[in-house]
């Protein structure tokens, strides 16, 4: 406790960062009923004109089926997220006939985008999977890892616009099937490591044809028919390279068909876990223990299994205390007829899956990219459900589960969740084969947007519209003993006389990164009463004379920053 | 002429007196041979007057006849009907009998005989007149329905399929003979070519309510189509509004999607109606776990131990929600006895694994879910989650 240190600090209006002027003329509809909508931005608006290729073969190799995701990070330090998408590319059962290339859209703060991949140097090039945006070797810098079928890659910003690809000498070149990629902070050192999924052994030798039974028509094999393999962890030694920790650790003990990954505090001992999604095998909540290492507690907390003990096919998942009792609660999405779960933690390690109205809204469904985020700013976390199912051929198989699913928004009632969608815009309306998706605030109007990333697909870029008619503040944390990411950090806000309270988690969704600011919902109350951060650090920051509606920069240590 | 008939319906299938039906119509042969108007119309006045239930009156006639022509076999089998009627059976069997004797081509009196030896208890019997008939008569679509429906009532699957096949190739079957092949496929386990003959079934009869109400359950066998049987129970209850037995199948099949609250409502409904059943009160208690009930939960579990103490998912289930509140001592003791009562119940040992897990005991944990490790290799573990709550009993 002696390393606390408390600052108390104030903020005058001047520290506003990024106001647009459209939404300082919103702020006379605070306090009406928000009615909260995401609209579809379409690609001649955004000038987003990738397309995700699947690299489909007849032969249905799996990793065809599983991309990919995006970030939304702010590559170039402007204050506003630029988007990075990733595709597939050559593999050893893939020659692409024209190489595929990943993409970086920087942000023209007009609602439009321009494609600098290649003056930035992140094409990729590999079979992508997902992407994790940090800046990891704390230069103030969001550098990119870029998960893959095949080696990963990890891009250093180099603060030019441009990055270099460093993964030979940071230790991050070993092959193998990489999904989801996060960056936390496990021995709180200040240093942010790198906690890497692994999905099946695969390689073009491995591939099996699954077909049906008269052997006419190939599928994607279901993965229980692959070995699994442990996801990895590399701890960051702070001079640009990283030890592989996974022994050490006891990550490496649990071989695993690993997609979706969080990192977040479920015990409240100020040390960061891992939530693991399994397909077809069981999940892993890997509790920190200290002095690094983890043990695997998935069976006893009641995460790992479905209710019958069968291993689920767990794909997205994520933390957030969704019911406001101070705890980490866990989601995880399956596929259909197994239900996703929503884990309401119950403390001493234990969890009760308690979906409500999410299991018959999902019982047909797939999910993959999901996030807890508060849409309409009214304090708590809403939940956003991107689903598709893995297998192209579903339809014939099945005459009520699709290959193109709809996206869902639930909304939190303070018990639970309500399912929104009907009245969450037209795009819910539509289907998609979605895998990742990443929550940002595109266009800094403090709602969060919506970047969905689908399987052969255009990306589908969503608008939040109405999240700002509550009150917010948002917040960029600058650490400076802690984490640089401040993955760990807990925010505390009181607006209106209602206090609330937010763990900074890392990871979560699949395959995708996403904004690293918090905003702060305040609902109907026109200023915030206090904030305070207690950073991993244990450094705690009280802020007070806060402004609203705005992004302010909160340095540790130091409070309020220019 | 069928005075009374009986439709294919496995819980409504009563045999008794109040359902007897008797072929009262003189073959054709007979009425050939006997030539003369004044006899056809004492027979048809004999058939009409029984149907009226006068049946002195008719015995009257029929003696008359009968002291001209003692052998007369449509004569014989009318006043067989009316001993039927009387519930003299033996007396019926030996005129329907005497009937077939003398005229071998009267498949009225050989119809009747094979009702009168299914009330008897002997279906071979039966079953062996209505055969007799269908070689007499191959397009005789009331032996086929009756044989094919006896058939599938001793279990004879195979044989009551080939029959109505056999018969489909020569006529457009009858909405009842369709719901027997239904059946009779669903029990073979081909649910596609069920569905397509309950289906047919309902497009001649869309009525019938226990037509959609055996699809719904065809809808519930594994691989269940939960949305399909829902929509099979819903037209059910449209019908029969106040079926606790629909109300309970619906009320399952809504819970399995976890749809509680529509399911809690029909399930106490069903309770209301006449379903006070182990399993409705265990529903109810699956349905409290998920709204988060655990007190009325434990309650509803306790209950449906009451009724059906050898009910082994309901202690399962209690030992779960004990195991949530953890109540470990409680938790294990209900767990335990829930494997005991059924050791095929991943969920027991599912549950017993994550108590012995919380309990610090791993290698217990462990040998539990080797357990559910061999079930599931058993086959013996269903795919999806919901299988530890099997379908109501029919």
């Amino acid at each position: 406790m002696s390393k606390v240190k408390i600052v108390i600090l104030s903020l005058s209006v001047g520290l506003i960062l990024n106001l647009p002027l459209e939404h300082r003329a919103r702020q006379s509809g605070v306090g009406a009923t928000p009615v909260v909508t995401f609209a579809e931005v379409p690609s001649q608006a955004s000038r987003i004109s990738w397309v995700h290729d699947n690299a489909h073969t007849p032969e249905r190799f799996l990793p065809e089926t599983v991309g990919s995701g995006g970030a939304f990070f702010d590559y170039d330090n402007d204050g506003w997220m630029d988007i990075y998408l990733v595709n597939s590319g050559a593999s050893d059962f893939f020659t692409p006939a024209a190489p595929l290339k990943n993409a970086l859209y920087r942000n023209n703060r007009d609602g439009t985008f321009t494609d600098t991949t290649d003056k930035a140097g992140v094409a990729g090039g590999k079979f992508g999977m997902g992407a994790a945006a940090a800046d990891f070797d704390g230069d103030g810098w969001q550098d990119l890892f870029v998960s893959n079928y095949g080696a990963d890659i990890l891009y250093r910003n180099n603060g030019d616009g441009t990055f270099a690809d460093v993964t030979r000498k940071a230790g991050l070149s070993a092959e193998g099937w990489s999904t989801c990629a996060v960056w936390f902070d496990y021995d709180n050192d200040g240093k942010l490591d790198l906690f890497v999924s692994s999905f099946v052994h695969f390689d073009k030798s491995q591939h099996r044809l699954c077909v049906d039974r008269n052997a006419t028509q190939n599928y994607y094999c279901i993965p229980r028919i692959f070995k699994p393999k442990p996801s990895r962890l590399f701890r960051n030694q702070g001079n640009g390279t990283f030890a592989d920790a996974s022994k050490e650790s006891g990550i490496a003990d649990s071989p695993g068909k690993s997609f979706g990954a969080v990192a977040t505090d479920v015990n409240n001992d100020g040390l960061l876990d891992l939530f693991v999604a399994n397909d077809t095998m069981p999940n892993f909540l890997f509790v920190n223990r200290g002095r690094g290492k983890f043990e695997e507690a998935g069976l006893g907390s009641g995460v790992a299994y479905g209710e019958t003990g069968k291993p689920r096919s767990g794909m997205g998942v994520d933390a957030a205390d969704f019911d406001g009792d101070g705890w980490q609660d866990l989601f995880v999405a399956n596929i259909d007829q197994e239900f996703f779960s929503l884990y309401r933690n119950q403390k001493e390690l234990t969890f009760n899956d308690e979906p409500g109205e999410i299991a018959p809204s999902t019982q047909l469904l797939s999910g993959w990219g999901l996030k807890f985020f508060d849409y309409d700013n009214d304090g708590d976390p809403d939940l956003f459900l991107a689903n598709g199912h893995p297998d192209d051929m579903v339809e014939t198989k099945s005459a009520r589960v699709k290959y193109k699913e709809p996206l869902l928004m639930f909304e939190n009632t303070g018990r639970g969740y309500r399912n929104v969608s009907a009245r969450s815009g037209a795009v819910f309306a539509k289907s998609f084969p979605a895998r990742g998706a990443a929550v940002g605030d595109i266009d800094n109007d403090g709602d969060l947007d919506v970047l969905v990333s689908n399987n052969g697909d255009a990306p589908l870029l969503l608008r939040n519209e109405g999240g700002n008619n509550n009150n917010w503040l948002g917040l960029q944390l600058v650490s400076t003993k802690s984490n640089p990411a401040a993955v760990g950090a807990v925010i505390s806000w009181q607006a209106g006389g209602v206090k609330r309270s937010r763990l900074k988690t890392a990871g979560g969704s699949y395959l995708s990164s996403h904004d690293p600011r918090e905003v702060l919902g305040l609902g109907a109350a026109a200023k915030v009463e206090s904030v305070e951060i207690r950073w991993p650090s244990g450094v705690v920051d009280k802020l007070s004379n806060l402004p609203t509606r705005t992004y302010i920069k909160v340095v540790e240590g130091q409070g309020v920053k220019k | 002429m069928l005075l009374a008939p009986f439709k294919f319906n496995a819980r409504r299938a009563v045999l008794g007196l109040a359902l007897v039906c008797i072929f009262l119509a003189p073959s054709q042969g007979s009425r050939a041979q006997e030539g003369a108007n004044d006899l056809a119309g004492q027979l048809e006045r004999a058939a009409s007057l029984i149907g009226g239930n006068q049946l002195a009156e008719a015995e009257r006639l029929l003696n008359q006849v009968l002291k001209v022509r003692p052998e007369e076999a449509a004569a014989l089998n009318l006043l067989g009907a009316i001993r039927a009627k009387q519930g003299k059976l033996v007396e019926a069997e030996v005129l329907f009998t005497r009937a077939v004797a003398s005229d071998k081509r009267l498949t009225g009196a050989r119809m009747n005989l094979a009702y009168l030896f299914l009330l008897k208890g002997e279906p071979e019997k039966s079953a062996a007149e209505l055969k007799e008939v269908l070689r007499l008569e191959p397009a005789n679509a009331e032996a086929a329905y009756r044989l094919a429906w006896l058939l599938l009532k001793q279990n004879r699957t195979d044989e009551c399929i080939d029959l109505v096949e056999r018969v489909r190739q020569s006529q457009t079957l009858s909405a009842p003979l369709l719901a027997v092949l239904g059946d009779a496929y669903m029990r073979r386990g081909d649910r596609g070519k069920a569905v397509g003959a309950l289906k047919s079934a309902l497009e001649l009869s869309p009525a019938e309510a226990s037509y959609h109400y055996t699809l719904g359950v065809g809808w519930l066998k594994h691989p269940a189509d939960l949305q399909e049987a829902e929509g099979s129970f819903r037209r059910f209850l449209g019908l029969r509004p106040g079926d606790a037995q629909g109300q309970l199948h619906l009320g399952y099949v809504l819970l399995k999607q976890k749809r509680h609250a529509e399911a809690r409502d029909l399930l106490e409904r069903s309770l209301q109606t006449g379903a006070a059943t182990p399993e409705a009160f265990y529903y109810l208690g699956l349905i409290a776990q998920g709204q988060n009930e655990d007190e009325r939960a434990i309650g509803l579990f306790e209950k449906s131990i009451q009724l059906g103490p050898s009910f082994g998912h309901v202690h399962v289930a209690l030992g779960s929600t004990y195991l949530k509140l953890k109540d470990y001592t409680r938790a294990q003791a209900a767990l335990e006895t829930g494997a005991k009562l059924t050791p095929d119940d991943t969920k027991a040992h599912y549950n017993l694994a994550l108590l012995y897990a919380r309990l610090k005991q791993p290698e217990r944990a462990r040998e539990e879910m080797l357990i559910v490790e061999r079930l599931k290799g058993e086959g013996k573990a269903r795919d999806d989650d919901g299988d530890t709550f099997a379908p109501p009993p029919l």
